[in-house]
């Protein structure tokens, strides 16, 4: 029993002693953060013309001035988070205007010792603040600083640094190895990256495209968008058959952008694929392009196994212009299966709204051919009521 | 006689330490885990994200039942995040009151008559589904009463995208809430299954337009105990519990799933309370057995602001279904409990939970009974009861303490000197009573359970507009 109570006891004191710790700690951060937000409060009041200046002449020709007088410690670090913040807002001459007034501030100078030198967050912010600058001085630092980096979010914001920073292809293609080796799965996140990059990753998204490493091909299918040309599209095709699925899928979304790349017969080919997702793809693509040629290709979709092929071939017929919306009617009125006959007709009726509201006399024309149509497979007077 | 009642209340004293340990084991973790969630938080350029094609599309999910008063603003702010693409399908699940006609005022809302939704989990019938060109991302389901997992499920066989967000009707997401999680998806989008969203108390908070414009503290004794009560299970549990992929709950007011998963294991669980706890066990149980790699994870600077019961009445019946699906769960998946099979969520996370969560008001009650009993019967030995109070306290405070320490060094909410005052006061405050309570409420539920009581029991909104002018 005594034994208990002085275990007990023992305890009592340890947390009390923890507690009171605890309470002093959280005065003390309370009270540095209250301090801190109150200088950098005065600080920001002290540069609000400067900024206001800096942004009314970023399209100017001549030189920034910078600021009048010496800068104290916060007014330094203030003005710095401003530009910093609107250095992330602009893009081009603006950003590059900025990055020359960064400089003669000194402050790439200042951020890269602290790159070097610290630790844990406060490398991280260094990391971020110099990504934010794009000085690219950094970039050699920046990619050691990265190989060491341990937690994954923090390595992430790195390679955002660095991608912002880049001197050339190299130090991206650098970036790109080491992340897709500790963090395989992000190929979206890592296009992201790169596509904020001053550097035009086009020719590593080529180069990436025929590679043997899967991931690498993901990542350059993620970032092409705004990268891609005609050329890829044989190696595109290669890809449709590759074993990863999501290369596969991925590459049929690419090549399905636009009706130009692909002709009719490797739509057809497509369409029957045996992934679902690039069936769908496929029929969802064909509505984007507004091609009615391909309404016999669809109306043979409805009837696929899965439903979201069925879903979207649907969707894309009433895209489809007149001879859609007749292939409509005639699953609508046809089908033996209720779900298919509703889908026919839940698009049906979503055209004949988009019609009715649509503008001009071409709407009107419009409007009026559907209704016909209706009516000659529905046999009804009341078509308008089914819009709503 | 008093030998026994000795012996008891010692073994409870130490199951006060040793479950106190290990919470305070995951707190380290929490600790541990924050500097990385702070510095993703604080340095990621989730403006430029939230305008970005390669963001995965996510169907938000909003269970509705009799939600009049705070489901348009709901929608409103929902509408409003910065995601670049995304749904809102709301589901009506046989609501009372005018919930289905409200929105269908307020968004011009037409019934679609052919329109067919898909079967890939069950759900109940469903009676209309609604919608508006003019609103091309919303969607109404209006179905027959079943209850919030089935109405997720309707949601669900409805939605048309891979990823999918449950938020609960009565809570308000913060505009860049849905962009932070999909940072974290986008980390490692093969592995995660689920991400938990922080939530927190909005009374007392000032709102307009569907959007928390001012952090404050609540002004009312049960909504403050239960932001102090929130901010303990959020930032001091679930993110050391997340680190160690062992986290047991997303939060049904806010939680972001990967669909083909949640189909996988047969969507939500629909009969009894506790859904939300029950759709991450079964996540956890199918990835394991499956030896699949995955993670659920936590994403504590993704903030949803919910109404937070200020009625002994609402609360308790709050706290008894909780205590209801907490023991459903526990006995549901009692096979996975020291089961190395199942890795942390066995051998850790699931004892853990019948410990703390289950068994807690058992032990705790009876202990002190036990102790009491003991003195009373020797009155020389009465300080054993104070003892025994005593550690129960400062180990709880200790966990408050650390949770707002979490907070301080991370999120910084609530600015004021007053305000830090404010929650270590009402923090140490709730050992007197809120959590005697709490554990009577959840043995209550206990009882409810094998009475196969599974009603809902009260919840009664009141509208944002109301709480900020009383705030």
């Amino acid at each position: 029993m005594f034994q208990h109570l002085q275990i007990a006891y023992g305890f009592i004191c340890v947390a009390s002693a923890l507690i009171v710790s605890g309470v002093v700690l959280l005065l003390v951060i309370k009270w540095r953060n209250l301090r801190m937000a109150r200088m950098k409060d005065e600080a920001r009041k002290k540069q609000q013309d400067y900024v206001a200046y800096v942004i009314a002449h970023l399209d100017a020709d001549e030189e920034l001035k910078l600021p009048v007088g010496p800068l104290g410690k916060w007014d330094l670090a203030v003005l710095e988070e401003q530009l910093i913040e609107l250095a992330e807002r602009v893009k081009g001459k603006h950003r590059e205007r900025l990055a020359e007034l960064f400089e003669r501030l000194g402050l790439p100078e200042k951020e890269l010792a602290r790159l070097t030198r610290s630790f844990g967050v406060n490398r991280l912010d260094a990391a971020y603040k110099l990504g934010a600058m794009g000085c690219s001085q950094a970039a050699p630092a920046l990619l050691s600083v990265l190989k060491t980096e341990r937690d994954e979010p923090g390595r992430f914001i790195i390679a955002r640094a660095i991608a912002r920073c880049a001197r050339d292809t190299a130090d991206l293609r650098e970036m790109v190895a080491h992340m897709v080796a500790l963090s395989p799965e992000s190929p979206r996140l890592l296009a992201e990256i790169l596509c904020e990059s001053a550097v035009d990753p086009a020719p590593l998204m080529r180069e990436w495209i025929e590679h043997s490493d899967w991931r690498l091909v993901l990542v350059a299918m993620a970032g092409m968008p705004s990268t891609a040309d005609r050329e890829l599209i044989g190696s595109l095709w290669k890809l449709i058959g590759a074993d990863e699925k999501e290369v596969r899928i991925n590459a049929a979304k690419l090549l399905l952008r636009t009706g130009d790349w692909v002709t009719p017969q490797q739509v057809e080919s497509l369409i029957k694929h045996p992934d679902w997702e690039i069936r769908s793809l496929t029929a969802k693509s064909i509505g984007r392009w507004a091609d009615d040629s391909y309404v016999p290709l669809l109306s043979r979709s409805i009837d696929d196994e899965n439903w979201w092929v069925r879903y979207n071939a649907a969707r894309s017929l009433a895209k489809l212009g007149d001879d859609g919306f007749r292939a409509l009617c005639e699953i609508a009125s046809q089908a033996k299966q209720k779900e298919i006959a509703d889908l026919a007709m839940q698009n049906i009726q979503d055209a004949l709204r988009d019609e009715s509201t649509g503008s001009g006399q071409a709407g009107a024309a419009g409007a009026k051919t559907k209704h016909a149509m209706y009516h000659s497979y529905f046999n009804t007077q009341r078509a308008g009521h089914m819009t709503g | 006689m008093r030998d026994l009642l000795l012996g008891y209340g010692l073994f409870a004293m130490y199951y006060v330490l040793v479950v106190n340990s290990i919470y305070l084991l995951i707190t380290i973790f929490s600790h541990l885990n924050i500097s990385s969630i702070m510095k993703r938080s604080r340095f990621t350029r989730y403006q430029s994200l939230a305008g970005s094609e390669r963001v995965p599309p996510v169907s938000i999910l909003v269970p509705a039942y009799n939600e009049e008063l705070t489901i348009i603003e709901n929608v409103r702010s929902l509408l409003a995040l910065h995601y670049p693409q995304y749904e809102v399908i709301v589901i009506n699940d046989g609501s009372k009151d005018e919930t289905l006609q409200v929105l269908i005022r307020e968004f011009g809302l037409i019934r679609q008559p052919h329109a067919r939704i898909r079967n890939v989990v069950h759900s109940s019938p469903v009676n209309g589904i609604y919608h508006n060109p003019q609103y091309p991302q919303l969607y109404v389901i209006d179905k027959e009463n079943g209850g919030k997992a089935d109405s997720l499920n309707a949601g669900i066989n409805l939605s048309h995208y891979p990823l999918i967000a449950s938020i609960d009707a009565d809570s308000l997401l913060e505009k860049d809430a849905l962009i932070r999680m999909a940072q974290v998806y986008m980390e490692n989008p093969e592995e995660t299954v689920a991400i938990g969203g922080n939530v927190r108390i909005a009374n007392g908070c000032l709102i307009e337009d569907g959007i928390v414009k001012e952090v404050k503290l609540p002004d009312k004794l049960l909504p403050m105990f239960q932001t102090i009560e929130y901010m303990k299970a959020f930032l001091g549990g679930r993110i050391g519990w997340s680190s160690i992929n062992g986290l047991i709950i997303v939060s049904g007011a806010f939680g972001l799933f990967r669909k083909d998963c949640v189909i996988k294991v047969g969507g939500y669980r629909e009969g009894y309370p506790g859904e939300d706890m029950n759709i991450i066990i079964k996540l956890h149980k199918y990835m394991l057995e499956n030896k699949q790699k995955y993670r659920v994870a936590f994403c504590p600077d993704a903030v949803c602001w919910t109404q937070a019961p200020d009625t002994f009445r609402i609360l308790s019946s709050q706290r008894k279904r909780w205590g209801r699906g907490n023991l459903k769960n526990m006995l549901e998946y009692r096979h996975m409990l020291f089961n190395p099979k199942y890795k942390v969520m066995g051998l850790l996370t699931m004892p853990y939970n019948v410990l703390f969560e289950t068994l807690n008001p058992y032990f705790k009650l009876t202990g002190l009974l036990a102790l009491l009993g003991y003195s009373w019967m020797d009155m020389t030995h009465a300080h054993i009861v104070l003892v025994f109070m005593a550690i129960n306290l400062l180990f709880g405070y200790m966990l408050t303490v650390s949770a707002i320490l979490l907070e301080e060094r991370a999120f910084r909410r609530y600015p004021k000197m007053s305000d830090l005052a404010k929650l270590l006061g009402y923090g140490f405050l709730m050992f007197f009573g809120y959590y005697q309570l709490g554990a009577i409420w959840r043995l209550l539920g206990h009882i409810e359970f094998f009475r196969k009581n599974n009603t809902w029991g009260v919840m009664t909104r009141q509208s944002w507009k109301v709480e900020t002018r009383q705030s």
